[in-house]
């Protein structure tokens, strides 16, 4: 252990965070779920912002995007990030709906945290197969984040105080008929950087912000027709300068929806929403040749704005049968990478780079569902017309098929077939497992991303007197084609390529694998298994010479384990281990003699380069097959033990937890410094206290 | 420079952010000894081969282990048209002017019994034609007519010296500047500043992207003509700028190393360094190096009339 950053182990020990509250401590079944044949196990999972408390993030709070990292089928990319490759596709290929709001920058702090608050969340859907064809235009899994209704929900007021997060949350009900509910969250830890950074150096500055916002109105207008509107705002900000030069790095993304539900009659209901939403990626560098005043400024700025109009029909026919059918059009902006150059800032002198992509997304579609004792079956259809720009028309067409025969009262067999099409691409190659923020339509260069799959499975679900056991097990295979990646990964880290159409590239993947779970459910304990065995490839045909290498996220073993135990009715510890496959990396095997770019020996400037730019310009580095050398696993185990006080006009808990007990230094990248390699490892033991309070 | 310190800036947010361990290791990529061959034919009249072998992972060095009794000859048109003769330094000469056009084929057998064979087309000059420069003398413009062929421009200059003869070819004493840009609309980013030109200097006239010694750019195939203009701080009747037209293989080979170099910039700050998986073209068949080819224009600037 080399370097540790004292701030940070600072924090950890005086840290009020909101974790677990103890009014949730009731972890029970019908709470996650409807019935449980209305979810197909073993590619639809629901969970609650409980559930996903057994998830123990770095900085203590509960996550519900960063638990589907412990469920089957999926790879973490890099540790610390929110990378979700989910049966070998891209973090990209994902849909994260809030509210029917599509989700673009869906984290904090490069991938830290979600951007979402968890307590105005009911539950989350996770379906990775016989998705309903009213939902659209993404190529592996679905992540609907389902808002609770201010009509349903009693009111509460909800304050967390700490240094890496602080959150507010409220629920009124207004009248019977109107209810609100809002949710802040922001976070001091740019305020910390900003005065701890003088603590390490006086040649640079650091600061910023970082919020997130929801607002929900419902209205209960009559007793057949509601509506609803929500809000909801998301930024991070980040500054960096020295006396000459400096640096700021944004990503928001701001929406709005507004949504009509009419219970026409008991068999027929209408539902239809509306929403605009703007994603913006900016970064400016500015550059002064003296104090304070700009001679360069440089912008660079990734921008997706989206406007979407939908409805849907809803019948039940009854005998089991019911089906839905639907329009929904959708105009995207895209400004990938827009850049412009201020050469003077008294001059205003501008040379822009400026690119407009828009596209039309036209979509019928329609699901029909046959549920009975013995059977559901399920077949959904989603055509879909695409205009890019003025001249380019794409058509093509979702199909979605499930069905599952229930061979006992607790065992069914459940077989899936997906064509799933996505008509934008978020440029992958960043071997961060970010998804990067430049997102380009699909055109007739970077055609529109396809997967096809196939699942079949087992699953069990049954009582045993006081406790619940569910288990599943199956088997994937997908097919992708239309997979965009950057060739160089290095040279995209601060997305600023304005050249992304010379550095992407379009490709294919292959994966496939078996996925089993368990969930073991009881007055005192929950016990959540998953496990993995999966293999993914790629092909570019300009990335490893064209031949088919094995997917960076490709971990061969992915073992997850969650337990909760209540050792009284207000203590309570849990205990949660991951274990994977190492992801894989390309390491140099050798150096040779490199030839001298031109008049290399006779330039007049080195730019005072390290000693490292200039060993690659003399030498090269042969590098093995890509993808060909596996990293050691990924271990880790969290624990945590949780107290629980009643007051008179309120609850309190407080809880000690440990992230990575064992400190194990889980490999983040490898490399070669001098005659030596090198390690890097982050998030070592990192032991934390939490306090939350709720009146 | 303007992108280390912004790398330097995500660089100390992320090690702020985390408790960052770096730590020795053991570990065995699997070394194995290579020949390697670099030859860039020029043209002419005498062409130059360097053979050599690799060294494990991390063993940097200006030289490496020489090999000097290599059989290394020259074909064309499946015609032998030389062979290399080693000299006083340890490189191998040959006396040969290549043919615009002509695919070469290089082939060198070592006495360990080791082969290897590359293949490379000399290119044709890319068609430009020097319309003179702005007041400024900082922006010079050209014409192109349509090139298949990839080419490099950079700026050389001597400062101090004055030319009088507009066709004056490359001084020996002329070294090449650090930055140029250019408003060609095929201009190659990979190695650009992310600043304008000029900027650091304080001047208002930089309107085109700065890049790193070098600007490449693509091909064009259709028919029309293109106007451009190259930026650089290049005065009049000391300087020259040149527009190497080089070979497929040597074109690639450029690119993908001197891109893997500004990687580095901001070692050991960048973790970007920490990601670097890219290896560097090779076009040699059983071992590693390069064999391209180039063919220089060189443009004396000076006041048309």
């Amino acid at each position: 252990m080399k370097r540790v950053s004292l701030f940070l182990l600072a924090l950890t020990v005086v840290l009020p965070l909101r974790a677990q509250s103890p009014w949730d401590r009731t972890l029970d079944s019908a709470l996650v779920s409807a019935h449980p044949r209305e979810r197909a196990p073993g590619i639809q999972r629901i969970y609650s912002p409980e559930q996903a408390a057994l998830t123990v993030s770095v900085f203590g709070e509960p996550d519900l995007i960063r638990h589907i990292s412990s469920l089957p089928g999926v790879s973490q990319g890099m540790e610390g990030t929110m990378g979700l490759f989910v049966r070998g596709s891209d973090t990209g290929s994902n849909r994260i709906l809030f509210d029917g709001i599509p989700l673009y920058s869906y984290s904090h702090l490069l991938g830290m945290m979600s951007a979402i608050s968890t307590d105005i969340i009911r539950q989350v859907d996770f379906q990775t197969g016989g998705v309903s064809a009213q939902y659209g235009n993404f190529a592996s899994a679905l992540i609907n984040l389902v808002p609770k209704s201010s009509l349903q929900e009693n009111s509460e007021t909800r304050i967390a105080l700490s240094p890496y997060l602080s959150s507010a949350y409220l629920s009124r009900k207004v009248s019977d008929s109107v209810g609100i509910q809002g949710a802040v969250r922001t976070s001091l830890i740019p305020v910390i950087g900003h005065f701890a950074l003088p603590l390490f150096t006086k040649d640079y500055s650091v600061g910023g912000a970082l919020y997130d916002a929801c607002v929900k109105a419902d209205w209960q207008a009559s007793p057949r027709q509601h509506l609803d509107l929500t809000v909801y705002s998301s930024t991070d900000a980040f500054r960096f300068s020295n006396q000459f030069s400096g640096l700021e790095k944004t990503w928001s993304e701001h929406a709005a929806k507004t949504g009509w539900d009419f219970h026409a009659s008991e068999r027929l209901s209408i539902r239809s929403r509306a929403y605009f939403l703007s994603f913006i990626s900016r970064q400016t560098f500015h550059q002064s040749h003296e104090l304070d005043k700009d001679y360069s400024r440089l912008h660079i700025q990734n921008t997706r704005q989206e406007a979407s109009a939908e409805s849907i029909a809803e019948w039940k026919f009854g005998n089991g049968l019911s089906a839905d059918a639907g329009l929904s059009y959708s105009f995207c902006r895209f400004l990938p990478s827009n850049a412009k150059i201020v050469a003077v800032e008294s001059d205003r002198k501008e040379h822009s780079r400026k690119e407009d992509l828009c596209s039309h997304l036209m979509s019928l579609f329609g699901d029909i569902e046959f549920r009975s004792n013995m059977l559901t079956a399920k077949a959904g259809v989603r055509p879909t017309l695409c205009l890019v720009g003025p001249s380019r028309t794409l058509v093509d067409c979702d199909l979605k098929t499930l069905v599952q025969v229930y061979l006992s009262p607790t065992l069914a067999a459940t077989l899936s077939a997906d064509r799933m099409v996505q008509y934008h691409h978020t440029l992958e190659g960043l071997p961060l497992g970010w998804s990067l923020d430049t997102q380009i339509p699909a055109s007739e260069a970077f055609p529109q991303e396809r997967t096809h799959q196939l699942y079949t499975g087992l699953s069990y679900d049954n009582q045993l007197g006081r406790t619940r056991l569910r288990t599943s097990a199956g088997g994937y295979f997908r097919k992708m084609s239309g997979l965009v990646s950057y060739l160089q990964a290095t040279n995209t880290f601060l997305t600023s390529d304005v050249s992304w159409d010379q550095a992407a590239e379009i490709g294919q993947g292959q994966s496939r694998g078996v996925e089993c779970s368990a969930e073991w459910t009881g007055p005192r304990h929950e016990v959540n298994l998953s496990y993995t065995l999966s293999k993914t490839d790629r092909v570019y045909p300009g990335i490893n010479e064209g031949k088919p290498f094995p997917f960076k996220f490709d971990r061969r073993h992915i073992f997850n384990l969650e337990s909760l135990y209540r050792v009284t009715a207000r203590q309570h510890a849990s205990f949660s281990l991951a274990w994977s496959s190492g992801n894989l990396a390309s390491l140099p095997t050798s150096v040779y003699e490199g030839e001298l770019p031109p008049y290399w020996v006779r330039k007049s400037d080195s730019y005072g380069f390290p000693q490292e730019v200039i060993q690659n310009i003399y030498s090269r580095q042969e590098i093995m097959e890509k993808n060909s050398f596996r990293l050691p696993d990924y271990f880790r185990i969290d624990v945590s033990y949780t107290f629980c006080f009643h007051h008179k006009k309120s609850d309190s808990e407080l809880t000690l937890s440990v992230y990575n007990v064992t400190n194990r230094h889980n490999p983040y990248a490898i490399y070669n410094e001098g005659w030596e390699w090198k390690q890097v490892s982050i998030l070592p033991i990192l032991p934390s206290v939490r306090w939350a309070i709720r009146f | 420079m303007m992108t280390a310190h912004f790398r330097l800036g995500v660089g100390a947010i992320l090690l702020l952010l985390s408790c960052a361990c770096v730590e020795t290791i053991d570990l065995e990529t699997g070394f194995e000894q290579k020949v390697v061959v670099n030859c860039i034919l020029t043209p002419g009249p005498e062409q130059s081969l360097s053979i050599t072998y690799n060294a494990p992972a991390g063993h940097f060095a200006r030289t490496y282990e020489q090999i000097k009794d290599a059989d290394a000859r020259l074909y064309c048109d499946g015609n032998e048209v030389g062979q290399f003769t080693v000299n006083k330094r340890g490189t191998y000469d040959l006396s040969l002017v290549p043919i615009p056009g002509k695919e070469y084929l290089l082939s060198v057998k070592t006495t360990d019994g080791n082969t290897v064979t590359a293949k490379t087309t000399f290119p044709e000059r890319a068609p430009l034609h020097y319309q003179g420069y702005q007041s400024s003398y900082t922006v010079h413009e050209f014409i192109q007519d349509s090139s298949e062929a990839p080419y490099w421009c950079f700026g050389l200059t001597m400062n101090d010296q004055i030319l009088d003869n507009p066709k004056a070819p490359v001084s020996s004493k002329e070294i090449m500047v650090n930055a140029l840009g250019c408003s060609h609309p095929r201009t190659d980013a990979f190695n650009a500043m992310n600043e304008p030109m000029f900027a650091s200097v304080g001047l208002t006239d930089g309107t085109t992207m700065a890049h790193y010694y070098y600007v490449r750019i693509d091909p064009v195939f259709n028919d029309a003509s293109v106007s451009f203009y190259v930026e650089a701080p290049l005065p009049v009747f000391q300087s020259h700028i040149v527009f190497r037209s080089v070979s497929a293989e040597y074109d690639t080979y450029l690119k993908t190393s001197l891109r893997k170099a500004l990687a580095y910039q901001a070692v050991p700050y960048d973790p970007t360094a920490w990601f670097d998986e890219d290896g560097v073209y090779s076009n040699i068949e059983g071992g590693l190096g390069i064999f391209g080819a180039y063919s220089d224009q060189a443009f004396f600037i000076f006041p048309k009339f």
